[in-house]
């Protein structure tokens, strides 16, 4: 039987990962991520999971644990947030090219400087190249099924790859809404034991891992893991239409797509700014204005057939950042919408709107707003490709 | 494809053939050779193997570096230049 319960977006995570039964847990608490680790401790306290916790001296030592757990067998998991995975930089990328399907949530935070504790999705995105699958999350409820799905998707033997769960700091992580746990029993059903064969530490089959590897053996292991990353899409899919099936709640995939389907205008967003944006484009709607909204959960793979699907027959895209992709002097997702639709370039017009930077938000006004433009856009106004929300000299 | 495996592992050490990087390989002369052992302590890459009456280096990973006829005592071994495809 499952039940409903008010938590945060880090209590979710949590019950996620106990009810996949994770065997090791590492950590080491930052904001906006600590209540993670004090809830995950809490649930080995009172003997509901079965699990060793280590309470690592940095993050770089969180995942390299959490490597020789993983290595030796062990479904593991962790979290972190901003500075705390900038320190796991190294090890990140070792868990990716040793393809250990581990995984992680990850609170997003500003990247420092300037000092700030607040969200922000650049601590993740900049390390979208590293890898890893990276899935964005809009609510709690959305936190708690993807954790569980994730497990599923990064443990599938054709991908075998460490997998993101990205949640908005504070705005999801701190904040309270109700949430549906399934039982046990469902999530057992689900989701198989682990057992990990391609690369393992076993006495009874020694072998040596990450030995001095020379470069066309390296190339070779570069295809190939960059051929799992792509396709991880159609697992990413089919895992989802799985879980639907037996837990009743479906998030579309790779995208989530709300009515999209006669829409000449869409937004597309990332995060916890989908909700709000959900709720704009109702209200567009009672205004007869053909509106459409394309949330995108996976940064990578990112979902490149699904933008492209989406965007025929539209005519303005409007793309909603909390985060930047210094160079381009826009957003990622945006930068990555834009290449994704390179074919359909001259025929649809592309904005971007960067804002919710350092814990500042994105209003139901805002977007309202960035539609009012995009219905300019429409009807042949010019409007500056790139705008900053609540900068108002540019 | 080369290997069967989808992450970096070796079933030994030596996935690298460091005897690749050579231009000059290491020569015993047996009858000068003393069996003292001291090019097999002092090779960095443990390519020297013990035959029946000298030592020997394993040309696989032998990288020519010339440590062992530069320590042994009995000047047993010398370099001797490559010329390789």
């Amino acid at each position: 039987m499952s039940r409903i319960k008010a938590m945060d977006g880090n209590m979710a995570a949590a019950y996620g990962a106990v009810l996949c039964r994770p065997t090791v847990l590492a950590a080491y608490p930052i904001t906006p991520q600590t209540p993670l680790v004090e809830y995950l401790s809490n649930f080995i306290a009172d003997g509901r999971l079965q699990a060793e916790m280590v309470e690592a001296e940095s993050e770089h030592s969180v995942l390299s644990v959490l490597h020789g757990a993983c290595l030796a067998g062990g479904r593991v998991f962790t979290g972190t947030s901003s500075q705390g995975l900038a320190l796991m930089y190294e090890p990140y990328i070792r868990t990716s090219t040793l393809r250990l399907p581990i995984v992680m949530a990850i609170a997003n935070r500003e990247i420092i400087s300037p000092q700030s504790v607040w969200g922000g999705q650049q601590d993740a995105v900049t390390l979208r190249d590293a890898g890893w699958i990276q899935i964005f999350c809009e609510n709690n409820q959305e936190i708690m099924d993807s954790v569980i799905m994730g497990y599923r998707i990064a443990e599938d033997k054709d991908i075998l790859l460490p997998l993101n769960i990205c949640y908005d700091g504070f705005y999801l992580s701190h904040m309270s809404e109700g949430v549906s746990i399934p039982s046990q029993d469902l999530v057992d059903r689900f989701l198989p034991p682990f057992t990990i064969d391609h690369i393992k530490l076993d006495p009874d089959d020694p072998m040596s891992v990450d030995p001095l590897t020379p470069g066309d053996l390296l190339t070779e292991y570069r295809y190939k893991h960059v051929r799992a990353l792509h396709k991880a899409r159609e697992v990413i899919d089919r895992v989802d239409s799985e879980f639907s099936k037996l837990f009743k709640r479906s998030y579309g995939g790779q995208v989530e797509a709300y009515r999209t389907a006669d829409a000449d205008l869409l937004l597309v967003t990332m995060g916890s700014p989908s909700g709000t944006a959900k709720f704009a484009v109702d209200l567009a709607r009672e205004k007869g204005i053909g509106v459409g909204l394309l949330k995108v959960r996976t940064l990578r793979p990112f979902p490149v057939e699904k933008l492209v699907e989406a965007a025929q027959g539209t005519k303005v895209i409007g793309v909603i950042d909390r985060n930047v992709c210094f160079g381009w002097g826009t957003g990622v997702v945006f930068m990555e919408a834009k290449a994704a639709l390179g074919s359909l370039a001259g025929e649809i017009r592309l904005l971007n709107y960067i804002g919710g930077l350092g814990g500042s938000d994105i209003t139901v006004d805002h977007i309202l707003g960035v539609i009012r433009e995009m219905e300019s856009a429409a009807n042949g106004k010019e409007i500056q490709e790139v705008k900053w929300l609540g900068l108002s000299e540019v | 494809m080369k290997t069967p495996f989808e992450a970096p592992i070796g079933r030994d050490l030596y996935v690298v053939k460091t005897g690749d990087w050579r231009f000059q390989k290491p020569v015993v002369n047996s009858e000068k050779c003393t069996l003292c052992g001291i090019c097999f302590i002092f090779c960095p890459t443990n390519s020297i193997r013990k035959t029946k009456n000298c030592y020997e280096a394993d040309l696989d990973t032998c990288k020519g570096c010339g440590i062992c006829a530069n320590e042994c005592h009995a000047s047993a071994i010398t370099m001797e230049m490559e010329r390789r495809g």
